[in-house]
């Protein structure tokens, strides 16, 4: 199967500010893959652009789709959750049912009645009675009772207590995903979704840091933690971000699969937040 | 796959106004028939009963069952203003936006929806609501009346099946002219909530004086002025032939009664439809609709 999400010089600009800047990457099916940058990197902005809310220049095609010009098509095989608590207040729980129910060909109603047995929501109870928590999972049944080609899921599990965040994530696993599915999830909690993503996507200033799956990260990215002692000798292999820690110095490479590298401390493959911190720290230096 | 009949029915899972406020006046206008004071100068009852006033009839019995649509009208009208400048505002206020452009309907079935439930949802329940309150008052009222003039055939003069027809009829037409009349309206109404990101009441409010406060300071003329007001009253000339209605003012008890008796007999569709300002206003709504639908695309938040 071809490419889900293929954008090729995208860009986006609000007035002077570049949020996007001609940015390309692929997303292929059956991928999960997680958009990771700090606030004001252009994540959202991505996001929008392949969800169709909003035009751009350059190329972008999601399923094969022109999202902006056609995304009431895209829908129907899309589904997303951008920010959480955006169910408005008015809705009670039966009328978000029948109305994803009656609008998309794909959503299977006794697949999210299964999702919402398990929680303690009311079917007539209004949105604006549920708590934060209980609007998260609300939002979430119905978008995972959709049979979607590609879902995207923008800081999913803001306002979840720690349980459900983890249980979100593993009936993400077991009951959604699928190798035909392609994920793609954007959070500030990296060490949450680290285990579950195939593929990250850097984003920095509008610009893509790296691109690349977990396994290259872990044949290609190297993060050693030194004692002083062997600080100098460390350095002759050109790390590319390093920072002190009790004491020891913690380096990042990349490329560094040297032996003799690997014998001058502990080494490790980076965790994709501290890989994200020294990509976007190392950059910036 | 038509997702029309649930978009419309979403729009009243949102907007219980839409049943609330005309609940509101039926029950206003029902305890008045049931419990209000009823008096009668001269025997104007047994005048109107009687022979020479046959007539008159048929006017005052379609000049009543006409006044009970004015409440509802009035009401319908401030609903459709309120409910179209909410229509495409409040969801990007509270970002729900997000939650339905998530879900396979297009931006234009969205705009189209608010625009069914305002120009033909809201007038046909209307139209129901007055027909409906007309059953019940008629009946309250005719019992009332019966007690109060036993030797008086009541029921005959308030069920007479040619004043009921002509007054529901003329409803019917005034409420389709009036609706094609003020799509401009509706369509700038739905463009200011698709845009404006605060205050859509000014929004909608203040270009238009501006333009013509403008227009007076720098020509001293007042086109535009004149071409909202016919925006808002010319529908009845063009649609209703009011000379001919005139004639048909009855007198009653020495007062002459402006009475809309038999404005039945002067409804104009001929004149009204081959108006170039009918059609004109509807290709401006169209254009107002359009940039609408184009603003609805471009998600923004408020």
């Amino acid at each position: 199967m071809g490419a889900v999400i293929e954008a090729r010089g995208l860009s986006k600009s609000f007035g002077t500010f570049r949020a996007l800047d001609n940015v390309s990457f692929s997303a292929a099916a059956g991928r999960i893959v997680g958009l990771i940058g700090p606030n004001g990197a252009g994540k959202t902005t991505a996001l929008r652009a392949i969800l169709g809310l909003t035009n751009y220049e350059g190329e972008l095609k999601v399923l094969e789709l022109d999202p902006y010009a056609q995304r009431d098509r895209l829908m129907q095989e899309v589904c997303f959750i951008a920010d959480v608590a955006v169910l408005p207040g008015w809705l009670r729980v039966q009328q978000a049912v029948d109305y994803v129910a009656g609008v998309h060909p794909r959503f299977r109603p006794e697949q999210a009645e299964q999702f919402l047995s398990r929680t303690s929501i009311k079917r007539t109870s209004r949105v604006r009675e549920l708590s934060k928590g209980m609007i998260t999972q609300l939002h979430l049944a119905l978008v995972m009772a959709i049979d979607a080609k590609l879902l995207v899921l923008d800081e999913p599990t803001i306002g979840l207590d720690i349980l459900y965040r983890k249980q979100f994530y593993e009936s993400l696993l077991s009951e959604y995903f699928d190798h035909e599915r392609t994920i793609l999830i954007t959070t500030h909690q990296v060490e949450e979704v680290e285990n579950i993503l195939t593929d990250v996507l850097f984003i920095d200033r509008g610009r893509i840091v790296l691109d690349s799956s977990m396994e290259e990260v872990a044949e290609k990215y190297l993060q050693l933690t030194v004692n002083p002692d062997r600080v100098a000798a460390a350095r002759e292999f050109k790390p590319f971000y390093e920072r002190e820690i009790f004491g020891r110095t913690v380096m990042f490479f990349k490329d560094g699969a040297a032996d003799g590298l690997r014998k001058l401390g502990d080494a490790r493959t980076p965790s994709v937040a501290d890989l994200f911190v020294a990509k976007i720290k190392g950059a910036a230096a | 796959m038509n997702h029309m009949p649930l978009l419309v029915r979403r729009e009243f899972w949102e907007h219980r106004s839409f049943v609330i406020a005309p609940a509101i006046v039926a029950a206003i206008l029902l305890i008045g028939v049931t419990f209000g004071h009823v008096e009668f100068g001269n025997n104007s009852l047994d005048k109107l009963a009687s022979p020479e006033f046959a007539s008159k009839q048929y006017s005052v019995m379609t000049g009543i069952l006409s006044v009970v649509a004015l409440p509802y009208l009035i009401s319908m009208g401030f609903l459709t203003v309120f409910y179209l400048l909410d229509s495409l505002y409040a969801d990007r206020k509270d970002r729900s936006v997000l939650f339905w452009k998530s879900l396979p309907v297009s931006d234009r079935e969205t705009v189209i929806s608010k625009l069914v439930v305002a120009a033909i949802v809201l007038p046909l329940m209307t139209f129901a609501a007055v027909l409906v309150t007309n059953v019940l008052f008629s009946f309250i009222g005719s019992l009332r009346l019966s007690s109060y003039a036993e030797h008086v055939n009541i029921w005959s003069i308030v069920w007479q099946p040619s004043a009921w027809f002509s007054a529901h009829a003329l409803l019917l037409y005034s409420l389709v002219a009036m609706m094609l009349w003020y799509l401009p309206i509706l369509g700038w109404l739905l463009l200011v909530s698709a845009w404006a990101r605060r205050a859509v009441i000014l929004w909608a409010v203040l270009p238009p004086l501006a333009i013509i406060f403008l227009e007076h300071v720098l020509f001293e003329t007042s086109y535009v002025a004149h071409l909202l007001k016919d925006r808002f009253i010319g529908w009845f000339h063009l649609a209703i032939n009011t000379n001919a209605a005139a004639e048909h003012a009855m007198v009653l008890d020495g007062e002459r009664i402006p009475m809309t008796g038999r404005l039945i007999d002067a409804i104009d569709p001929a004149t009204f439809f081959s108006s170039p300002r009918l059609w004109l206003g509807i290709v401006v709504a169209a254009g107002f609709i359009w940039l609408a639908i184009l603003l609805r695309r471009r998600y923004s938040e408020t």
